[in-house]
């Protein structure tokens, strides 16, 4: 007897699997998929590298637990994936719009900020290059990852700045300021 | 022969050096900053000096306590490895001063050649033939009409530079005067020297570089060319030994062109002569590096020799152990660079911690590495961490080793440019040998991820982790680490003898344990 899991990744796209055990080999299918795949996860020694079998074809993944879902690195990315059972399509939980419409330029890395190219109230174009990051002895242009108008940039030259930092906050052309 | 030399160095070339002195016998001396104290340069070394903070400028930069440290810990001579102190004329002369061997060309040698006009002025006066260049211009007036009697495209370059840093190509004159402006700033910012110089601009050329070593006895041998044209931005990512483009009569004048500008420099130890080769098979002296390069290994796997313990051997005064005669070419080497670069994101470098490495081997197959995991790729120093090579009977077979390797290579934490090398070793052009220096700026090679399938063996992963069953939970929570086996069968019994292993090991001290470290 098959169980209903719902998979959410990233916070945000929820797929449905069945997973049903026979003779102790462990068999899952996807929603809207007609095959059943039969799936082994073990763990490699005692690091958090594992091997995920899928009908006899090795991949490996990093894995680390998390309460009711796992961070799996494969390839480059990290996916965020929490496990719940299933729920009927009306219960589940759209991605969150960006609130109040802002985008958030964050920086990619620790560096220093070696040139600002943009003020609040600029408009900028989508590929606009808004400030230059060094890194790595490296100059890195970063570029506005969409049309907008510049909100804030709380930052300046010559300043360090850690990973995810606040850089640049883009709000949409149309949209004008709060307030 | 030396007693102790210590590594100016870090990373993979410092482990490359410390390696070379264990198969020489010779007592190895480490240096580390505050953040590279856990390094397996740190490690396998004999003996190891903490030399300050991260920041390179009050560390691997600083001389003066360089020397104090090998002066302090009864060093006979330094290693300078490649970037940092490497080419710093002051640097070498301050350490013969102090008593000590550098390992490396005279001062004297590398301040004539690593001014790049002086050099270029030894080139033509050794008969080498030059690009149409001007002298050094610190006014921008007197390069444009420089820039105009060579004619356009012409590129701007740094006088003081290296590692591509300030060059600047301009089309046309309108272009000139900012660009010009430009690399004066960078070149005044990262090298504390704003003139620059001009050089014609040549398309279509491939950047082949010549090995050179020499002895004190005046024995100087070239050790074959490398293929460097594969460069993203200046900066080379995939080197070939030997070079597609170079016959048995162009390696001959090369070779020749080589050892004679090294003689005019009255050159020791290693040094590579860069050139550039057109379409057409005309080849230009660009400049000479007085250093080991990154991509020695290539011309190592080719020839036999090992370079790093060649320097060495010629440093304390040996002669070369061979002579060009014997030297054998044998099959074909490809070097991968694999650095912190994320070529889904604009190729911004990636810093954080390696949580998890695993280097590829089998045949054919050379990694120079210092990854380990945990370890942290921060900001301070430069991207590269690792260099594979990859041996062939044939450029083919070189190729597909380097294909393997290169999908063995697990590196989670940081992104890397593996992707990206995997898409280039891919293309036609590169597999037929027909490129030049501006291959990858003409071709827009992107990675390619397969996110799709990525992300249903993350779905699926996950789903057995949660739904693994009460016993993998109940391990789980136990020892709150995870657990061994995870699909339902044996994976009480695997825990259960875990934890009863692991009480053992508790009460009865861990020295029960057989252990090979």
């Amino acid at each position: 007897m098959a169980q209903k899991y719902l998979v959410r990744l990233d916070e945000d796209e929820d797929v449905s699997f069945e997973v049903r055990r026979e003779d102790g080999r462990i068999e899952v299918r996807r929603e809207d998929e007609e095959a059943w795949l039969t799936c082994e996860l073990s763990r490699v020694g005692d690091s958090e590298l594992y091997l995920l079998m899928i009908d006899n074809r090795p991949t490996e993944l990093y894995l680390q637990r998390r309460r009711g879902g796992a961070f799996v690195t494969v390839g480059r990315h990290t996916f965020d994936c929490a496990v719940g059972p299933w729920r009927p399509p009306g219960q589940r939980v759209q991605g969150e719009a960006a609130a109040g419409g802002m985008f958030k330029v964050t920086a990619p890395m620790a560096g220093s900020i070696v040139e600002v190219r943009c003020r609040p109230g600029d408009e900028v174009a989508s590929g606009q290059v808004l400030l230059i990051i060094e890194s790595m002895k490296m100059n890195n242009e970063l570029r506005a990852p969409r049309a907008g108008v510049v909100e804030s940039v709380p930052i300046a030259a010559g300043q360090r700045v850690r990973a995810n930092e606040l850089l640049v906050a883009l709000r949409p052309p149309d949209a004008s300021p709060e307030g | 022969m030396f007693k102790k030399v210590l590594v100016a160095n870090r990373g993979e070339i410092a482990l490359r050096i410390v390696r070379a002195l264990r198969d020489l016998d010779i007592h190895s001396v480490a240096v580390y900053s505050d953040v590279d104290r856990l390094s397996q340069h740190v490690r396998y070394a004999d003996e190891a000096h903490n030399i300050g903070p991260a920041n390179a400028r009050l560390s691997y930069l600083d001389g003066d306590k360089i020397i104090a440290t090998a002066l302090a810990c009864g060093a006979d001579a330094i290693h300078p490895g490649y970037g940092f102190l490497a080419e710093n004329a002051d640097f070498a002369e301050a350490v013969e001063k102090a008593g000590l061997t550098f390992i490396g060309p005279s001062p004297a040698s590398m301040r004539a050649l690593g001014d790049k006009i002086a050099a270029r002025a030894m080139a033509i006066s050794a008969n080498l033939p030059v690009v149409p260049g001007s002298p050094e211009v610190t006014s921008i007036t007197d390069a444009i009409a420089i820039a105009e009697q060579i004619g356009f495209p012409v590129m701007v370059k740094a006088a003081a530079g290296g590692g591509g840093r300030g060059i600047r190509i301009v089309q046309n004159a309108g272009e000139f005067a900012n660009a010009a402006e430009r690399c004066m700033q960078e070149a005044q910012a990262a090298f504390g020297n704003a003139t620059i110089y001009i050089e014609k601009h040549l398309s279509f050329v491939r950047h082949i570089e010549v090995q050179v070593i020499g002895d004190k006895h005046g024995n100087i041998v070239a050790v074959g060319e490398r293929e460097c044209s594969i460069q993203r931005r200046h900066q080379k990512i995939i080197e070939e030994c030997p070079s597609i483009a170079v016959t048995p009569e162009l390696r001959r004048k090369l070779s020749r062109d080589a050892v004679r500008i090294a003689r005019a420099a009255n050159y020791h130890n290693v040094g590579t002569v860069e050139f550039l080769l057109t379409a057409t098979g005309e080849y230009y002296f660009l400049e000479m590096n007085t250093r080991l390069q990154v991509e020695h290994p290539v011309t190592e796997l080719t020839t036999g020799t090992d370079l790093v313990k060649d320097q060495i051997l010629v440093a304390f005064g040996q002669e070369l152990p061979y002579d060009e005669t014997e030297l054998l070419t044998r099959g074909w080497a490809i070097e991968c660079r694999i650095v912190a670069e994320d070529p889904f994101n604009g190729f911004l470098p990636s810093v954080g911690k390696i949580v998890l490495a695993r280097e590829p081997a089998g045949p054919g197959i050379r990694v120079e590495s210092a990854l380990y995991d945990g370890i942290e790729v921060t900001p301070d120093y430069d991207s590269l961490l690792a260099k594979v090579t990859a041996w062939g009977r044939t450029r083919d077979g070189a190729i597909m080793r380097m294909r393997r390797a290169l999908a063995e290579f697990r590196v989670v934490g940081v992104a890397t440019n593996i992707p990206y090398l995997q898409e280039i070793l891919g293309m036609d052009d590169f597999k037929s040998g027909n490129f030049d220096t501006g291959f990858l700026d003409r071709h827009q090679v992107s990675a390619v991820e397969g996110l799709e399938q990525q992300k249903l063996v993350a779905q699926l992963a996950s789903l057995l982790m949660v739904t693994s069953g009460d016993s993998a939970e109940r391990g789980a929570a136990s020892n709150g680490n995870g657990n061994g086996v995870l699909n339902g069968h044996g994976s009480q019994k695997a825990s259960a003898w875990r934890e009863r292993m692991s009480g053992a090991a508790l009460s009865q001290g861990a020295g029960r344990w057989p252990r090979s470290i």
